[in-house]
């Protein structure tokens, strides 16, 4: 494949053959001409690789995501979608995505909705102290006052720079709501095997998910409150906390109202869910 | 220290005892840094202490950082780190609230070390189009050795309101 077959393919993402032997083809061309580049000592070229390269592995792992959700596995999609997000984050100051010929924008909006519905709220987030640490690019040690001249984030030799952590200390580890790394999930243990358990209720994803035929069906998400009957809590009492989440009894609160105030979600599709699907609502 | 905020705009500004001689007559620092730390009109300072006594840690990036403000601040300032080079390390908080660190800056410099780093915002957060909290302190000191200090947190599209109130301790005086 030359340059310019890769680029088709990278822009034709809806219709695309993606498997694994076709994938191995398209990676290993983005090596050869990379390698070409380095040889003639062009580093734009090398650079224009290398985003090449992440806008592949963006839209491999989206399609990738969207397959977990589809077949329930949701905590790896989270992975999966954090890894989108993570290399669009390292592409996004060095790639122009302004007419979306590689439908970048496209997955960047919807891999922050999907993460938007998943029910995950608090994470772990480990205290590290980095004792020692090389360039990634010319394998120097960083000294604070003596840079090595690589900037971390830039692109060189067509790789991006980094930092290798050779020396640290593990100091604790804290909760938090808003994690850098994502994958760090608070799972439940099962006592006698040992064994993680998921918990948590992923019924928004699954209701979405059905209703799309194909990871590029646009859909928005709407998030607003309305009252439910009292009827779907006839376990909550009225001396209980309010079922809405205002701390307030029952009695003094929703129970006073037509129904119990609470979050609702609305989706928009771009293109119709199946019939039998449509006009459905859900209580979660 | 909290890993996160949920603040969009938190800017608390407080009387200060500290200005540069506290810091460059810390015990850690040698005779022969302490003269270099003389000449600063800006010091990255450590944080003292974090869950193990006598720990000095500067938060993670802060290499990157030093080297993007001294490459962008004229040539008659002078930017340095508090620490010597061997007890040089770096905390990784794994949580999304980027905490710039603390910075001691003389009363004329502080304007230009907030455009720079409003400027550093731009380029690590805001292109991205994350919605992103930042954490950062500034002790500023006027020639008279008196101080202030400016600590924000919040959204990092919000930084560079903080100008204002650097602006105003110039005009004032501290």
């Amino acid at each position: 494949m030359n340059i310019d077959q890769v680029i088709e393919y990278l822009k034709n993402i809806k219709e695309r053959d993606s498997s694994p032997k076709k994938l191995a083809e398209v990676n290993e061309a983005l090596k050869k001409i990379k390698g070409k580049a380095l040889k003639e000592n062009n580093q734009e070229e090398a650079k224009r690789i290398w985003c090449f390269q992440q806008t592949l592995k963006i839209q491999e792992n989206y399609l990738i995501a969207y397959r977990q959700m589809k077949h329930g596995y949701f905590y790896e999609a989270w992975c999966t979608l954090e890894q989108c997000e993570l290399s669009s984050g390292f592409l996004s100051s060095h790639f122009s995505i302004c007419d979306d010929e590689y439908l970048l924008n496209f997955i960047n909006k919807h891999v922050e909705q999907y993460q938007s519905l998943f029910p995950y709220g608090m994470f772990f987030s480990p205290e590290i102290l980095v004792k020692e640490k090389k360039c990634n690019i010319c394998r120097k040690r960083v000294s604070i006052r003596k840079p090595c001249g690589h900037e971390v984030g830039e692109i060189y030799n067509g790789e991006m720079c980094g930092r290798l952590v050779e020396n640290i200390e593990f100091l604790g580890i804290s909760f938090v709501k808003s994690p850098v790394q994502k994958y760090s999930v608070l799972f439940m243990t099962d006592q006698k095997t040992g064994k993680k358990v998921d918990h948590y209720s992923y019924s928004l994803i699954r209701y979405l998910i059905k209703r799309l035929q194909s990871p590029f069906d646009s859909w928005d998400v709407h998030w607003t409150k309305r009252r439910h009957p009292h009827s779907k809590f006839k376990y909550v009492g009225r001396n209980d906390k309010c079922p809405c989440g205002s701390e307030e009894k029952y009695k003094n609160c929703c129970l006073m109202e037509s129904g119990v105030l609470m979050p609702h979600c609305i989706f928009t599709f771009s293109v119709p869910p199946p019939v039998e699907l449509r006009n459905t609502e859900y209580t979660y | 220290m909290k890993h996160e905020t949920d603040k969009p705009y938190g800017l608390v500004i407080t009387d200060s005892s500290e200005n540069f001689d506290t810091w460059i007559n810390r015990g850690y620092i040698s005779k022969e840094l302490r003269q270099d730390l003389k000449n600063s009109n800006i010091l990255i300072v450590p944080i003292e202490g974090f869950r193990v006594k006598d720990i000095l840690v500067f938060p993670d990036q802060t290499e990157g950082l030093f080297t993007f403000i001294r490459n962008r601040l004229p040539s008659d300032f002078k930017i340095n780190v508090c620490i010597e080079e061997r007890d040089y390390k770096e905390l990784i908080l794994h949580a999304d609230l980027l905490i710039l660190g603390t910075f001691v800056v003389t009363l004329i410099v502080a304007p230009i070390l907030v455009n720079i780093l409003s400027e550093y915002l731009k380029e690590k957060i805001l292109k991205t189009n994350k919605k992103r909290g930042v954490k950062v302190s500034l002790t500023i000191v006027d020639e008279k050795g008196r101080s202030k200090n400016l600590t924000y947190e919040g959204d990092a599209e919000n930084f560079g309101r903080i100008m204002n109130e650097v602006g105003k301790l110039n005009e004032e005086q501290i």
